[in-house]
């Protein structure tokens, strides 16, 4: 799907529909929001809503058609537009064999493309060819598959394979933007920076039990308190007191992937101390008294799903994610009452300790 | 039958009484968390107008799927966290724990029906119009923020009709109650 939403922006035509790129018209599903919109065509909600000035971006109808812009515009007349791409049955790409006397600049105007084309298409190092070469004239071809929701005449699934003639440039499929991270993104190479060398069983949350706080006054805290590897969690969420709303702070047990210090050593699991699974996360806050803010909501929700991403990615398992409160009910009631613990655990699955 | 301000005022307040008795929340534990990066970019952003005006996306869809289910206003002032329904205990979480009792949610229809007899008797007591009008203004306000700082909470605890025809009522008469304030004396509305 998302490779066909980016191969349609750079100019692919669908069988039978036309097309041109000035926007791509989708019809409102159940459950789309702007938002989703916007993440699944790759322009921003605000481009939508200026495209759009009649739709009530809280409430999308279903059945509503909605401008994407930059996105070719699918319509259902059922005949194909006289475009610089023609469809193919084939897709195999045409093919030149070097004869004496030819040269790329030559092969290039004969087939009406570029030589930067030939040159990526055939993947040569120098402009030297030799005869009895063969050389690929037109773009690799591409398999397009596609069940889009579009106002398109006929099927919605549309499968096609289309060969440009001649391509302005080569056809190559844009692979979808990287996951884009409001808060993990500051700290991401930190995070990143150390190999994970532990299976992390559990993320455990808790709260800093002040209003305020930061990573380097609970690090001298707990350093006063002797702990000799200073702040006992691996990373801190700010409430915007004294570090920013949301702003996650990496602690030194994360940089040396050492245990955490956030949990009672007398907590076990199979004879081992739950601290050396145990990702400890802390929002700075008192939620017996105020909520976490928003931002740290958010913050946390990122840095979690995150953390079990690197997990699978090193051959963990994802750790479980649980509240202090939780994996130690006879000794706290951390997080606090105004955690929202059960809509996390909800997220996170079920395999949360709830 | 000319309609007035007194005749809107008693509509409405019949409006916040029933939303009052229709569904306000219903426990929803199946509530789709699939687009976490939705879930995280509402948190992140500060809409002012989706917050406290409008409704966001979540709250929209929520009103289409259930909307005879959940407890109503009325039961949820009443009871407490103790309450057996998960729905109840988290209501309280929703409208009590940052400070705001649930049973101070039965000042929704006492204000609504102070506000009516304020806009009968202006003439005679326009402080009172406009005291009340600033406390119900207040009440909105307040309830809204809530709303929107309880966010997360309500991920597993969909809004229904109820709540939405209880505060755009409160809003409503507000604003008959300003405009009625800030009418001159001598027209008649």
């Amino acid at each position: 799907m998302r490779e066909l939403l980016y191969a349609l922006r750079f100019g692919l035509p669908l069988l039978a529909v036309v097309t041109n790129l000035s926007a791509y018209t989708h019809t409102v599903k159940k459950g789309d929001t702007l938002y989703s919109l916007s993440r699944a065509h790759g322009v921003s909600v605000e481009v939508i809503v200026k495209a759009n000035p009649n739709i009530n971006a809280a409430a999308l109808r279903v059945g509503q058609t909605i401008e994407i812009p930059g996105q070719p515009n699918v319509t259902g007349s059922g005949t194909t537009s006289p475009p610089a791409v023609s469809v193919t049955g084939g897709g195999v790409p045409t093919v030149h064999v070097v004869k004496k006397g030819d040269t790329l600049t030559a092969i290039a105007k004969q087939h009406k493309v570029t030589v930067s084309d030939l040159t990526a298409w055939n993947k040569l190092a120098s402009p030297q060819i030799n005869t009895g070469q063969k050389l690929k004239v037109s773009a690799p071809p591409l398999t397009v598959t596609s069940t889009m929701s579009a106002t398109v005449s006929g099927t919605d699934a549309v499968s096609a394979s289309v060969k440009p003639a001649p391509p302005a440039k080569p056809l190559t499929v844009i692979q979808p933007p990287p996951e884009k991270y409001l808060f993990v993104s500051r700290v991401k190479k930190q995070i990143d920076a150390p190999k994970i060398s532990r299976q992390w069983k559990y993320i455990v949350v808790h709260h800093s039990g002040s209003r305020r706080g930061n990573a380097a006054i609970f690090e001298y805290d707990h350093r006063r308190r002797g702990m000799e590897n200073g702040l006992a969690y691996h990373f801190i969420i700010g409430n915007g007191t004294d570090s920013g709303d949301g702003e996650i702070e990496i602690g030194g047990r994360w940089r040396r992937q050492l245990k955490g210090g956030h949990l009672r050593t007398e907590l076990t699991e199979n004879g081992v101390e739950i601290n050396e699974t145990a990702i400890g996360i802390c929002l700075v806050g008192d939620f017996e008294k105020d909520r976490p803010t928003r931002k740290q909501i958010a913050a946390l929700i990122e840095l979690v799903n995150y953390l079990n991403k690197r997990a699978v990615a090193a051959g963990y398992a994802k750790p479980r994610f649980t509240v202090h409160g939780t994996i130690h009910p006879r000794h706290t009631d951390c997080p606090g009452k105004n955690f929202p613990k059960a809509a996390l655990f909800r997220m996170f699955g079920a395999g949360s300790g709830e | 039958m000319k309609i007035g301000s007194v005749q809107i005022g008693w509509a409405l307040t019949v409006t916040v009484a029933l939303g009052f008795l229709m569904p306000w929340v219903r426990f929803a534990p199946t509530a789709a968390f699939d687009d976490q990066a939705e879930i995280v970019a509402q948190l992140a952003e500060d809409n002012w107008l989706c917050d406290y005006v409008l409704m966001n996306n979540h709250d929209w869809r929520a009103l289409r799927q259930n909307p005879a289910a959940g407890e109503s206003g009325l039961q949820v002032a009443l009871t407490g966290r103790d309450a057996d329904d998960a729905a109840r205990a988290l209501a309280e979480i929703l409208f009590g724990e940052a400070g705001f009792k649930n049973k101070a949610l039965l000042l929704a229809p006492l204000l609504a029906a102070a506000g009516a007899v304020a806009l009968m008797r202006w003439k005679k007591a326009r402080h009172w119009l406009i005291a009340l009008m600033v406390t119900q203004a207040a009440f909105y306000f307040y309830l809204r923020w809530q709303l929107r700082d309880a966010y997360v909470n309500r991920l597993v605890l969909e809004l229904n009709w109820g709540v939405w025809l209880t505060l755009y009522g409160l809003a409503l008469m507000t604003l008959i109650m300003s405009v009625r304030a800030l009418l001159p004396p001598k027209v008649k509305w």
